[in-house]
């Protein structure tokens, strides 16, 4: 054996030496590399959370501004209606009798809008009814126009009764958009909602037969979708619409029952 | 020219990371601390060294005791810095284990006028596994600022490059000394002195990072 042993020593040396350099140096790259992709996650989240914050903003003034234009364009005008038609009261027999007439089905007119403003700003049957029975009613509603069937099965075992204020309200809400998107963009017949108890989650299924979302150009996420995702998220429910190979419009929201 | 750079140069440039550290003040720091407390020691030492050289004293003896500091500072300088060591038993264990099996070794095994080539690199392979630890640790953690802005990243950087490049010199350095020619034990002496440099420059840099606030 003509093997130099200081050689090799150097060899050693030099090998180790390269060894552990080459180890610190991809053991940095990769260190920065999850840093920047954490940093990058951080970024896109603070971007979704201040895309919801001007949905919900945008919302708002939208509801203001309907809430103005139903107060100004019905009770308003009743109201006026009602001020001209005391102004030109005649005090005769005959008149008093149609003047009351007038005013009564003016005062009646003005019960009904506001009723109906204030039903839309917070739908009474949740108290009345529950969430079940408002969503029946709705429905109900729907189907009675004949544009669309809405079919809801409930195998929760009334746990869908027990729903607080704010789960009812903005379930109600999320279908009350699912629905007006699939009467709006889906072209469907019929619409199934589903719900189901899996382990410690509420599985709510909501089905459409209509195009989907890709045939309808919405693959973006409109405003309304957007309302959705933060009313689902308010609640600490998560959802999913993307289903492959499904046809229609398909979601699956999940809610923890402990969040009921 | 080889031989005051392995006796003089390289030795002196432990007052580069040691003047960082004052002007830094990393002392505020304890993982810091203990690490400038060992160059401080390690510089002493470098100087009885040389001063028992020139009188023709062998201080070899020197370097066993030193073996033996340079591993409790070390040490505990990895308890400051990776937190779940401070609590664990392991590191007591290693703590009293080697300084005993080091005495023994110069006590019994070899003389301590020879170099200690059993328990120095033993101690060098007890810290490169802290070294692995501490990165293996790290890179369980969710980090939030850079790599290069951590000083204990670059200090213990230092230490593995220079600990896993010196064990087999180490281990080796009484067959150099013995069996290999004036030349051949320069170059050696060469290559370990430039890695203690590398290391001096790392703590240097992780000193750089140290922010008092």
């Amino acid at each position: 054996m003509n093997d130099n042993v200081y050689v090799l020593l150097l060899i050693s040396i030099g090998g180790v030496f390269m060894l552990v350099v080459s180890f610190v140096l991809i053991f940095i790259r990769n260190q920065n590399n999850l840093l920047k992709k954490q940093r990058e996650l951080q970024q896109a989240q603070l971007m979704h959370q201040q895309d919801l914050l001007k949905t919900v903003i945008v919302s708002q003034e939208a509801e203001r501004k309907r809430i103005g234009q139903d107060l100004h364009d019905d009770v308003g005008t009743a109201l006026s209606n009602m001020r001209i038609t005391i102004e030109m009261f005649n005090n005769t027999a005959t008149a008093v009798s149609e003047f009351s007439s007038a005013c009564k089905h003016q005062i009646d007119k003005i019960v009904q809008d506001v009723r109906h403003i204030s039903h839309n700003l917070s739908p009474p049957g949740l108290e009345m009814y529950g969430f079940m029975g408002t969503l029946e009613e709705l429905a109900e509603f729907i189907t009675a126009t004949g544009k669309l069937q809405v079919n809801i099965t409930d195998n929760t075992n009334s746990l869908t009764d027990r729903f607080g204020a704010d789960v009812s309200l903005s379930l109600y809400r999320v279908f009350e958009e699912l629905l007006n998107n699939t009467i709006k963009h889906a072209n469907a017949s019929q619409v199934n909602i589903n719900f189901d108890i899996a382990d410690d989650y509420l599985l709510i299924r909501y089905h459409d037969n209509g195009q989907g979302i890709a045939a309808a150009g919405k693959t973006k996420k409109g405003m309304g979708r957007q309302n959705i995702e933060s009313r689902l998220g308010i609640i600490g429910a998560a959802y999913e619409d993307d289903f492959p190979g499904r046809t229609g419009f398909n979601m699956s929201i999940r809610l923890k029952t402990d969040n009921i | 020219m080889n031989h005051l750079y392995v006796t003089v140069i390289v030795p002196a440039t432990v007052l580069i990371p040691i003047g960082t550290g004052l002007i830094k003040t990393v002392y505020k720091d304890q993982p810091s601390k203990t690490m400038l407390l060992y160059l401080l020691f390690a510089g002493i030492t470098d100087v009885v060294e040389r001063i028992m050289g020139l009188h023709n004293i062998n201080n070899l003896p020197l370097l066993h005791f030193y073996t033996i500091a340079e591993y409790l500072f070390i040490m505990r300088f990895f308890q400051l810095s990776i937190y779940k060591l401070r609590v664990s038993w392991i590191i007591w264990a290693l703590f009293i284990l080697f300084p005993l099996l080091s005495v023994l070794d110069f006590l019994f095994i070899q003389n301590i006028y020879e170099y200690n080539s059993y328990s120095r690199p033993i101690s060098a392979l007890i810290i490169i596994g802290l070294c692995m630890y501490y990165f293996l640790n790290y890179s369980n953690q969710e980090n939030k600022t850079p790599w290069a802005t951590i000083p204990v990243n670059w200090i213990v950087t230092g230490l593995l490059i220079y600990f896993s490049s010196s064990f087999a010199y180490f281990a080796f350095l009484n067959l150099i000394t013995q069996k290999a020619s004036d030349n051949l034990y320069f170059i050696f002496g060469g290559i370990h002195a430039t890695l203690v440099l590398l290391m001096y420059l790392m703590v240097t840099a992780g000193f750089l990072q140290v922010k008092n606030e």
